[in-house]
């Protein structure tokens, strides 16, 4: 007994030594392209995203990942100046009467980096910790992360609790405007280096020192989650985030309508936002196994201190056809409220308000996704994706708040974009 | 492994058996699951018992072993694995007071047990003696002296550790459902049958193979043999030898059972247990039934 009994623990230190071993390394490679157009067929931004990504993992609960995002963007972005039976002149473009000005500079490559990694630190819990960095030519970005996940009653409930903190730099070029002065005034804007930050452009900008040129905005974050198995086969999780913002977080590049009587453009001036902001969700998501099928239902509910809120709903549902082939069809509609300084343009008449911007993506807004993913796994080492969405964005076009000339033109173009994605994943 | 395959095959509604060849055995993997699973749980587990084959056959020059057994008079830095398997043989070799020696690949080299080439001169194998015994070589941590002359064979141990450690990653892999490995009648039924219904094994008739002698039903657990009717040298005369050498002489135990299965929690403890009785000879029967095992003699 004794023999055999000192066997079997000799054979349990064998076995955990070796366990430990059999890492899998998965890679997962995909490519994004979207191309936005508006109402009024003005083809506005387009995007094309790879991205790849590399994970050593030990077991389900131990990994490593290191991604590299690169996006392309080109086209043209609202610059925040609405419509008019004018037209229009920005100094480096014109629009033409009738039409939403869209700022044809859009264009900018950007990169990113992200590693994470999951480890276990005994049988019920385990860490998760990232890093990312992301550069642009007048953004950088630097983040980390770290959540502790906790078992309870045999694993049927996790517990997460996690915090982020984010470092990021805008520089944008044409340097720094104060808020509310015309975009045609004479004064050069200072372009600030990393040693000197002026106080002079925009609200808010940090005075010390900052690690990249120009202007910094932090941010702080916590979240707290619980996901529960409520039988063999639903699961369901709640989370609740907040995170405070504080620095620069106006638009450099957007500007305001300043409207006389008649709802005509006199002048167009820079905006200025908040330099805090807080905001919180809750999000709720329900999965639930039906046969080899799966349904997944998410509702979120996000609200800030500009006034923003937005109700999200989401539902996929995966069809399961056979071992190789599957089916997810899927619908998102996403609601959002303006800020409470959004404004279509100012009033020459009127002084300036404390804080103003004409950004439609503060503005009231509904979002409607329809999409789907086909999925083929080869083998267990290899399986392809393609996902198409459908996405289209309205405002409202003719707001109360329009005057005069503004009540003859769209206020908020519905914006329809489709966005495909290829993607290759597996492991060697 | 360009023409090595395995192949799934369903026995029962929700019951697959995943088949291929390793370690000159026929290898099964039982699993209760559906056709997909199964089928990506037995490639698993092929490619697995492939590496490693290939890592610790002594047959194969470019065998992790070899290279260990060939730089010999100097430190060698391991792996996890192997510095596991090597940590592992030392407890054995404690636990079993030398019965259980890995470093009896020095006199393995002189034999094969195909049936018939005869037996190497007791000469070579006195002068061998130098040369064997696993208090002879340093293992430190991860760091391993063998000194030279000295070779390792994990024959005795890597087929029962490949069983253990490829059905406790397929437990972990497969969270509900029967699961058994079974390789060449080394094997860990690692959890029971769904409907409790014990897998079914059969113990070989040493003396005519074809039959068996004696049917295991296991709900859990594990089996292994040591003695062959397949493996064997014959001495100068043509009587029969077996295959499992003594540390201490270098020549196939005397006066001992042609076969004994044990029944235990791990292939690797039966293993151990069952090539320790063997080599107890004629005590082989007291040795089991100290034990506290299920048994079988022949």
């Amino acid at each position: 007994m004794q023999l055999k009994k000192k066997l079997g623990l000799a054979v349990c230190s064998l076995l955990t030594a070796t366990q430990s071993q059999a890492a899998d390394w998965l890679y997962d490679a995909s490519v994004l392209n979207y191309s936005e157009k508006d109402s009024q067929q003005q083809n506005r931004v387009s995007v094309v995203e790879p991205v790849l990504s590399i994970t050593k993992q030990n077991a389900v609960d131990d990994y490593v990942q290191f991604q590299v995002i690169y996006d392309s963007l080109t086209g043209a972005s609202p610059n925040g100046a609405n419509a008019s039976s004018v037209a229009q002149n920005f100094n480096r473009f014109i629009a033409r009467p009738g039409f939403t000005p869209l700022d044809p500079a859009f264009n900018d490559n950007r990169v990113a980096f992200n590693l994470n990694w999951l480890k276990p630190l005994d049988r019920t819990s385990r860490y998760q910790a990232g890093l990312s960095f992301s550069t642009e030519t007048d953004y950088k970005s630097v983040a980390g992360n770290l959540s502790l996940l906790e078992d309870f009653d045999h694993k049927r409930t996790t517990l997460t609790i996690g915090g982020a903190y984010s470092y990021d730099a805008v520089n944008p070029h044409g340097g720094f405007h104060d808020p509310f002065t015309s975009i045609y005034a004479v004064a050069t804007p200072v372009t600030p280096t990393a040693q000197t930050v002026t106080s002079a452009s925009g609200g808010g900008g940090n005075q010390e020192q900052s690690l990249f040129p120009g202007k910094i905005k932090q941010t702080f974050e916590g979240i707290v989650g619980i996901s529960r198995v409520l039988n063999r086969f639903t699961l369901l999780n709640v989370n609740y985030g907040i995170s405070y913002l504080t620095g620069y977080q106006t638009d450099p590049y957007k500007l305001i309508s300043v409207i006389d009587a008649g709802g005509f453009p006199v002048d167009y001036v820079w905006e200025k936002r908040p330099d805090t902001r807080l905001k919180q969700t809750v999000k709720t998501s329900f999965i639930t196994a039906i046969g080899k099928d799966s349904l997944h239902l998410d509702y979120r509910y996000y609200w800030d201190d500009w006034g923003v809120s937005t109700n999200t709903y989401d539902v996929k549902y995966h069809f399961s056809m056979g071992s190789h082939l599957y089916v997810v069809p899927h619908y998102r509609l996403s609601d959002q409220s303006k800020a409470d300084f959004f404004r279509i343009s100012l009033n020459q008449s009127q002084p300036d308000p404390a804080y103003a911007s004409a950004d439609y993506r503060l503005g009231d807004m509904k979002t409607t996704t329809y999409g789907g993913m086909i999925g083929y796994r080869w083998n267990s080492k290899l399986e392809f994706t393609a996902n198409i969405e459908q996405i289209t964005q309205t405002g409202n076009s003719y707001p109360v708040e329009a005057i005069g000339d503004q009540r003859n033109n769209d206020m908020f173009p519905d914006l329809k974009f489709w966005s495909l994605t290829f993607g290759v994943r597996g492991k060697w | 492994m360009a023409d090595r395959h395995w192949q799934c095959q369903k026995k029962a509604p929700g019951l697959w058996l995943g088949s291929f060849e390793a370690m000159k055995s026929p290898c099964e993997i039982w699993l209760e699951t559906d056709e997909r699973q199964a089928r990506e749980l037995t490639q698993w587990a092929a490619e697995e018992s492939w590496r490693i084959e290939k890592k610790y056959s002594r047959f194969r020059a470019d065998s992790v072993l070899s290279r260990l057994n060939r730089h010999t008079s100097q430190w060698q830095t391991l792996d996890i694995e192997t510095t596991a398997l090597l940590q592992f043989a030392g407890e054995c070799w404690t636990l079993t007071d030398g019965l259980i020696d890995i470093t009896i690949g020095g006199y393995m080299q002189f034999w094969r047990f195909d049936g018939h080439t005869p037996p190497p001169p007791r000469k070579q194998l006195k002068q061998q003696a130098a040369y064997v015994g696993w208090d002879k070589l340093q293992l430190k941590d991860n760091e391993l002296f063998l000194p030279a002359g000295m070779m390792l064979d994990l024959g005795g141990i890597g087929k029962e550790y490949a069983v253990d450690a490829i059905a406790v990653t397929l437990a972990s892999r497969l969270p509900r459902g029967g699961i058994m490995v079974n390789f060449g009648g080394d094997l860990c039924a690692i959890r029971a049958r769904s409907d409790q219904s014990p897998w079914i094994i059969g113990v070989e008739n040493i003396r005519s193979p074809q039959s068996s002698l004696q049917t295991i039903q296991l709900l859990q657990g594990a089996v292994a043999t040591s003695g062959s009717s397949k493996r064997y040298a014959v001495d100068k005369r043509g009587k029969v030898l077996g295959h499992i050498l003594n540390p201490k002489t270098g020549w196939p135990v005397a006066h001992g059972p042609a076969s004994v299965t044990v029944v235990a929690e791990t292939a690797t403890q039966c293993g151990m247990l069952s090539t320790s009785a063997m080599l107890k000879g004629k005590h082989a029967e007291a040795f089991l039934s100290e034990q506290q095992v299920q048994y079988f003699i022949q």
